[in-house]
């Protein structure tokens, strides 16, 4: 089999929220809040339906972004809807630093940066985090930092602390260039006018984009990241003192040059080495115009780098860095002995809003030791929750399903609700795409009980068990409109899944283009979830009134990865399977000229048709 | 039908020169025909795997040998783990290793080159960890490091109940 075959996991069950419609400011009514995402122009049966959902294809470009795992998912209690990540909006509470667990204030982020600033550093080789260990005897110094995992340490660039503490200002000590720090005593000169003379003889018309030359002497050497901040930083510092006290200096060079600053980036005028140095830009295209690069692209050695091409004739292969250690780094260096110890990331706890009503959906507490949540409305708690197994325990083999033969899966609603719900499920007869499959589910109609305490089932008396009346297909086999087997709070139902026979991989189509695709292959199931469910009104003052019931109802459309086609023929003992179960499609087939199974239609198919159709023990 | 009886190749000790100060765990396993010795403060955790029945094994000072180790030599020239060496929980030893060597690996099976293949002879201070990526230590700070090992045989000597005596012969 090929191997990337083997990164399937099924099945899966995705659940479509249905935010890409739009982010409606106002709720929309809870009775309708089906997404369709692309509409199914064979849809022309749907007369039992009053309110005309399209069905929703789960292969449609769409829906990739909508479709998410019920775990991912939150619930608005004011909008009565299910909030994807993508319509939730999210609110730092706090930052704090994931190694030494110290909240950092926000205002200390902006000026210092989002890397903590105490003893906090990860290993530029391999990311662990780093330790800070004594060299001398005892416990004595100087102290280097330690990788316990790689056995890098800062000793192998040179650096050794005199003191256990407050690494990070003796490594920011330790790590000024010399030429920095010979820098601060003489007068800067800036990098967009290497000559300060009168700017204004450098800009001489206002409106034209300006050309920046800076000397090549300047521009062959490479300013590290702290002298080229603290040129700029000297250089608005004497530009603004040159401006007087009009703050956004009226001359008409400060305002060009301004300009020049931002018009520049786009026009073909301007410097190489400026962009260059920034890092994000390099000037690739040719035309002089600068484009975005992305920073783990291949750093080119140019013909003036001689030198460089013999430092790695020096070291190594072994002593260069490779992709993720070099843009981890700030100064993107080559060698493994130029990498220095990382200051540690800091992390965020976040709330998050509903993105309509703006309510908080979910508030952790703000301490950074504290795990727990204030508030927490995972979808999880409010939506049934459906899971997907195979009926015959002995075939789990998910990745090659037969094509032509029925398989039949169990698909289980869990209720996490403390009211019975009464859940109807629809799906269209054949899946979209254009390979459909064939699809029943044998009980659409069913109840699932409350999910009430454990104990309390067992304390209830024998004469009120509502559970015993129900026929279960389990015992009895299989019939239309029973359901399979229940439980407490869950209701297993079976789905019927015929898939259908693809080309091969490899045969061409007219066009020259694959006839079926990867993506063909995938059996994934559109089901329409509907819970009706009654529940204690919830007054103003917040009491439950015991009297007063309100009926609720929620749809949502979720798809069912059930599996893979296989690329295999059917074999002769799956034609006999499929010739043996051939009135079986033959009694479906009122069901599936309705084209939505389900909906209303299934009442009267197990009144009318109540053949014992597959029977499994 | 009664189990079989045991082949009585496994059950041999192999002949052992174990130091008086090592710590081993009772449930290691030194197996083999070859004499596997063992030097001063290395301490062997459990279920750790020597086995010796293709060469003579010979472990340093100061070494540490984890849980689910494997050790063994693939000819009669034998291994030789020099001093101070590391060797983590579930890696795979065929060849020999210099002094001051961290053998580490998280998951040997997956990673083809975690293993120490046969006849290898890893130089001394290399570092081998993540998915097989090795690196020589250059740093010069042996002795710290050093310093550092030995505390943490001072606490695996406690936590670790030693049994040296199932293994003399």
């Amino acid at each position: 089999m090929a191997p990337h075959l083997t990164t399937y996991s099924f099945p899966t069950v995705h659940i479509s929220c249905p935010c890409d419609e739009s982010i409606a400011i106002t709720p929309k009514s809870p009775t309708k809040p089906g997404a369709p995402a692309a509409p199914e122009e064979d849809l022309d049966e749907s007369e039992e339906e009053e309110e005309e959902e399209e069905t929703f294809d789960p292969r449609a470009p769409r829906s990739n972004f909508s479709l998410f795992p019920l775990d991912n998912l939150l619930y608005c209690e004011d909008c009565k809807q299910i909030r994807c990540p993508r319509c939730v909006h999210d609110e730092i509470v706090c930052f704090f630093c994931p190694n030494c667990l110290f909240e950092v204030a926000s205002s200390t982020v902006k000026t210092d940066g989002n890397r903590c600033t105490r003893n906090c550093f990860s290993c530029p080789i391999c990311f662990a985090s780093l330790v800070v260990a004594p060299t001398g005897e005892g416990q004595a110094g100087p102290y280097i930092l330690l990788c316990n995992h790689c056995l890098w340490s800062s000793a192998e660039i040179g650096i050794e602390f005199e003191k256990p503490t407050s690494i990070t200002t003796q490594l920011a000590e330790k790590l000024k260039p010399p030429a920095l720090a010979r820098a601060t005593t003489v007068s800067f000169t800036s990098p967009l006018s290497p000559v300060s003379a009168s700017s204004e003889s450098y800009f001489p018309s206002m409106g034209a984009p300006t050309i920046i030359t800076p000397d090549d002497e300047e521009d062959k050497k490479e300013l590290s990241p702290e002298e080229r901040f603290l040129r700029l930083k000297a250089h608005y510092a004497q530009q603004r003192a040159g401006a007087g006290t009009d703050e956004y200096g009226s001359s008409p060079g400060a305002l060009s040059r301004l300009m020049g600053l931002y018009s520049g980036l786009g026009s073909g005028s301007r410097s190489r080495s400026f962009g260059r140095g920034i890092g994000g830009f390099s000037n690739v295209g040719g035309k002089g115009k600068l484009e975005w690069t992305e920073w783990d692209t291949v750093k080119e050695i140019r013909d003036d780098e001689e030198e460089l091409i013999e430092r790695i004739k020096e070291v190594g292969f072994l002593g260069t860095t490779n992709k993720e250690q070099r843009i981890a780094q700030n100064h993107q260096p080559r060698f493994i002995r130029d990498l220095r110890p990382l200051a540690a990331l800091l992390r965020t706890k976040r709330s998050k809003r509903c993105r309509a009503c703006r309510h908080i959906l979910v508030k952790p507490e703000s301490k950074p030791t504290n795990i727990r949540f204030r508030i927490k409305l995972v979808a999880m708690n409010y939506i049934p929750a459906l899971s997907i197994s195979r009926l015959d325990p002995t075939a789990f083999n998910y990745i090659a399903l037969t094509p032509l033969s029925t398989h039949q899966f169990l698909l289980t609603i869990t209720n996490p609700l403390f009211d019975p719900i009464n859940v109807t499920l629809a799906t269209p007869a054949k899946t979209p795409g254009r390979y459909p499959s064939t699809v029943t589910i044998l009980c659409p109609t069913f109840e699932v009980g409350a999910n009430t305490e454990v104990w309390e089932e067992a304390l209830q008396t024998i004469a009120n068990q509502p559970a015993a009346t129900i026929k279960k297909g389990r015992k009895t086999g299989m019939l239309i409109g029973t359901v399979w087997d229940l439980g407490r709070n869950w209701t297993t139902v079976v789905i019927e899944v015929v898939p259908p026979l693809l080309p091969l991989p490899g045969e061409l189509g007219e066009d020259g283009n694959e006839l079926a695709t990867e993506d063909d292959r995938l059996v994934q199931i559109p089901v329409s979830v509907r819970v009706v469910y009654e529940t204690d009104l919830e007054r103003d003052d917040g009491g439950l009134g015991k009297e007063a019931k309100e009926k609720r109802e929620h749809t949502y459309w979720s798809v069912l990865g059930l599996g893979r086609i296989s690329e295999k023929m059917p074999t002769k003992t799956v034609e006999d399977a499929a010739g043996s179960s051939a009135a079986r499609p033959m009694s479906l087939v009122s069901v599936a000229g309705k084209g939505v199974v389900g909906r209303g239609g299934a009442g009267e198919e197990a009144s009318g048709g109540r053949v014992n159709r597959h029977s499994v023990r | 039908m009664p189990p079989k009886p045991r082949t009585s190749e496994a059950v041999t000790k192999p002949p052992t020169i174990l130091a008086s100060s090592i710590v081993i765990a009772e449930t290691a396993a030194l197996t083999g025909t070859f004499p596997i010795k063992i030097g001063a403060n290395t301490v062997i955790h459990p279920r750790a795997k020597l086995t010796s029945a293709h060469g003579p094994i010979t472990i340093g000072e100061y070494c540490i040998i984890c849980e689910r180790t494997q050790i063994s030599p693939p000819d009669a020239e034998g291994l030789v783990i020099g001093d101070g060496t590391v060797v983590e929980v579930n890696a795979l030893v065929e060849g020999s290793v210099g002094a001051g060597s961290v053998v580490e690996v998280g998951n040997c099976k997956l990673g083809p080159l975690t293993k120490v293949l046969e006849g290898e002879v890893i130089e001394d201070n290399t570092v081998i960890f993540g998915s097989g990526q090795r690196r020589i230590d250059a740093s010069g700070t042996m002795d710290a490091r050093r310093r550092l090992l030995e505390r943490h045989i001072e606490s695996l000597r406690i936590l670790i109940p030693s049994n040296p005596s199932k293994f003399m012969n």
